[in-house]
């Protein structure tokens, strides 16, 4: 054991290092938003004294809105996203229609397609609609982009569910809605977790999207926000309540994962080992 | 509590037929198994008359009803998996109750019947459980209460037992057999186990490629196979099949192995006759082939000597494995016996139980 310590010491030590060159950015992003404005002329690099916490209230009061829009945003299409594409995924997994393999490797498809060269036509689809400059022209598309993802892993996942769950539940009077709503569902929240971190990650750090489509900066989200929020500092000295606004920012996601980690990780690693 | 009748059933897969004209009448409070090697279409029936499977032509009858085209659920039925295929995500409770759920049964009446079944059961302590808690034999115990509790008119069990081990297996049939006289419904269950379709069944009906190869009792099974496969399906070891000539000798007819010659006994002589000079498939089982100084009493007992090969002490029996020529055979014979491999042994046949089959048909020649 003690050989086995002494043997791996360089290797930690080189881990540690990267480790703190992975988290650093992040640190002094926290650091810095409990910075006064002396602090920053004087002792950058060292620990902030005193701590100011007036910099979390100037920046909530600035950035509150732009957090509010990105929750209503990533949640809404996050939902539409799961509910969209577990009941497609279900279908396709679990029933037989005639073109399913077409439709199938269609939406495959167009995954393969980058979202940007998709950005004008999607653009003129929600003028046309006269959703521009409304939270639908975010959600709607988010929706339609994210569920070809979340088809794509559910499908299989949802395949491998054993067959027989399903013809026993048939044989207890399920419906194809109680098949999808009290077997499918409950047995693929680890993936439906994973995928809705993944949407809404997704969401909350577009950034073209909304800003060719949001014009209102009432409606902005966290991510153009945010921009304009610190470009708002350029020229002044008192950086702190911007650090804090980016901390405010990224907070939310941060607490997302620390909850659903399990189910996350769970989500990742299912179908890795034979159950 | 209902009858099931399969009349001229077919199911085929593409150009595979999976059965073949299936015809049985199974009757109210019945206890039949279907049993037959991998592939014969068992499971395939069972899972017709469960309506998973779409029937390609004939009718199948609950009680009186033709269930041809009526959903799983409305045909009042209810199936244990070889899997058990319970719901990974609720409790024991949950998914004992969950088909009653489904049916809106008022909430006491669910608790009231889930809790029967698991008094039945001895599963009452495990029922906030999830089945990953459990071990086989419980989780076993679990599916079979699901199926109580809808206490539907016909019982299906899909291979329940083979994933068991062997002493719970034995346990647990003895368990289903008095599950079935309690309960008084029609059983129909599917296995590859001889030995659990001879012990649970009111019939057994035997199949072989989609076609159903008999259907009776499991004692007349054993007493009277209709056919070489049946034969040697049921019973275990597997009856001894030798490729044989009828002969007459001296007013006696005989069976004449080549290397062995045994006498048909008087009663069944005239049964027999009209196969002299013909060629036939003779079968005895290993039970009825005792070492010489050890032949039970009473028996009409054949001369026969054959070299040992292998043998296998079980404790309270040996099985012999041995030669008689260049044809290799089992007998089930007395602990006492001496044998070891190489030596001769001097052995009688009992041919008040012996079999004589076509070798082109396959089927009996026997006269029942």
């Amino acid at each position: 054991m003690r050989k086995t310590l002494k043997h791996d010491f360089p290797l930690h030590v080189f881990l540690g290092i990267a480790a703190l060159l992975t988290f650093y950015p992040f640190i002094f992003l926290v650091i810095s938003s409990f910075r006064s404005t002396a602090d920053f002329m004087h002792s950058f690099w060292g620990l902030p004294n005193p701590l100011v916490l007036a910099n979390y209230r100037d920046a909530w009061s600035r950035v509150s809105g732009y957090v509010g829009n990105s929750v209503l945003i990533s949640v809404s299409s996050m939902v539409g996203v799961l509910f969209i594409g577990s009941i497609s995924a279900f279908v396709f997994a679990r029933y037989n229609f005639p073109g399913k393999e077409i439709f199938f490797f269609g939406i495959l498809a167009l995954l393969m397609i980058p979202g940007i060269l998709t950005l004008v036509p999607a653009f003129l689809l929600i003028k046309s609609f006269g959703l521009l400059n409304t939270y639908w022209a975010l959600i709607l598309p988010y929706i339609a982009g994210g569920q070809i993802f979340g088809i794509f892993v559910l499908r299989s996942f949802i395949a491998s569910l054993p067959e027989e769950l399903y013809e026993s539940a048939r044989l207890d009077g399920a419906s194809m809605w109680h098949l999808y709503a009290k077997i499918t569902v409950p047995l693929s929240k680890p993936i439906l977790v994973t995928i809705a971190i993944m949407n809404i990650l997704s969401t909350w750090n577009d950034y073209i999207w909304p800003l060719v489509t949001i014009p209102d900066g009432n409606k902005w989200t966290v991510s153009v926000g945010i921009v304009s929020f610190g470009s708002s500092f350029a020229g002044s000295q008192n950086y702190g309540p911007m650090f804090a606004g980016y901390v405010i920012a990224s907070l939310p996601l941060i607490i997302l994962f620390m909850f659903t980690m399990r189910y996350f990780i769970a989500g990742l690693t299912s179908g890795a080992i034979k159950a | 509590m209902a009858s099931v009748t399969y009349e001229h059933v077919y199911k085929r897969f593409g150009d595979v037929i999976a059965v073949n004209d299936l015809n049985i009448e199974i009757a109210d409070k019945e206890f039949l198994v279907f049993v037959g090697p991998s592939g014969c279409g068992k499971t395939t029936s069972l899972r017709l008359l469960a309506g998973l499977e779409e029937i390609s032509d004939g009718r199948i009858l609950i009680g009186d009803r033709v269930v041809n085209d009526v959903p799983p659920k409305d045909r009042d039925i209810a199936m244990v998996f070889q899997s058990y295929a319970l719901y990974p995500h609720m409790s024991v409770y949950d998914n004992m109750a969950f088909g009653l759920k489904l049916r809106k049964v008022p909430k006491a009446e669910i608790d009231k019947k889930v809790k029967e079944a698991a008094e039945i059961l001895g599963i009452g302590q495990f029922l906030d459980r999830k089945p990953k808690q459990l071990s086989g034999g419980q989780r076993q115990r679990v599916a079979v209460g699901r199926a109580i509790v809808r206490n539907p008119k016909v019982f299906l069990f899909d291979e329940p037992l083979s994933n068991l081990d062997a002493k719970l297996r034995v346990q647990t049939r003895a368990e289903i057999s008095k599950l079935h006289q309690r309960l008084g419904t029609t059983f129909i269950y599917v296995t590859h186990d001889q030995v659990e379709a001879m012990t649970m069944a009111s019939r057994i009906a035997v199949m072989k490629d989609g076609i159903l190869q008999q259907i009776d009792t499991p004692q007349n099974l054993y007493d009277h196979p209709s056919n070489v496969f049946v034969a040697g399906f049921i019973g275990s070891p597997s009856m001894n099949f030798f490729e044989a000539t009828v002969v007459e000798q001296d007013g006696k007819l005989y069976v004449d192995g080549g290397s062995f010659k045994v006498n048909i006994p008087e009663n069944k002589k005239a049964d027999y006759m009209p196969q002299k000079g013909k060629k036939v498939v003779f079968g005895i089982r290993p039970e009825d082939i005792y070492a010489a100084q050890y032949a039970a009493p009473g028996i009409n007992p054949a001369p026969v000597k054959a070299d040992v090969d292998v043998s296998e002490l079980m404790g309270n029996e040996i099985f012999l494995y041995l030669l008689s020529g260049n044809k290799s055979f089992i007998a089930r014979v007395d602990p006492r016996t001496h044998a070891r491999p190489g030596e001769t042994l001097d052995l009688v046949m009992n041919m008040d139980n012996m079999h004589l089959f076509d070798p082109q048909t396959e089927k009996t020649l026997d006269v029942i």
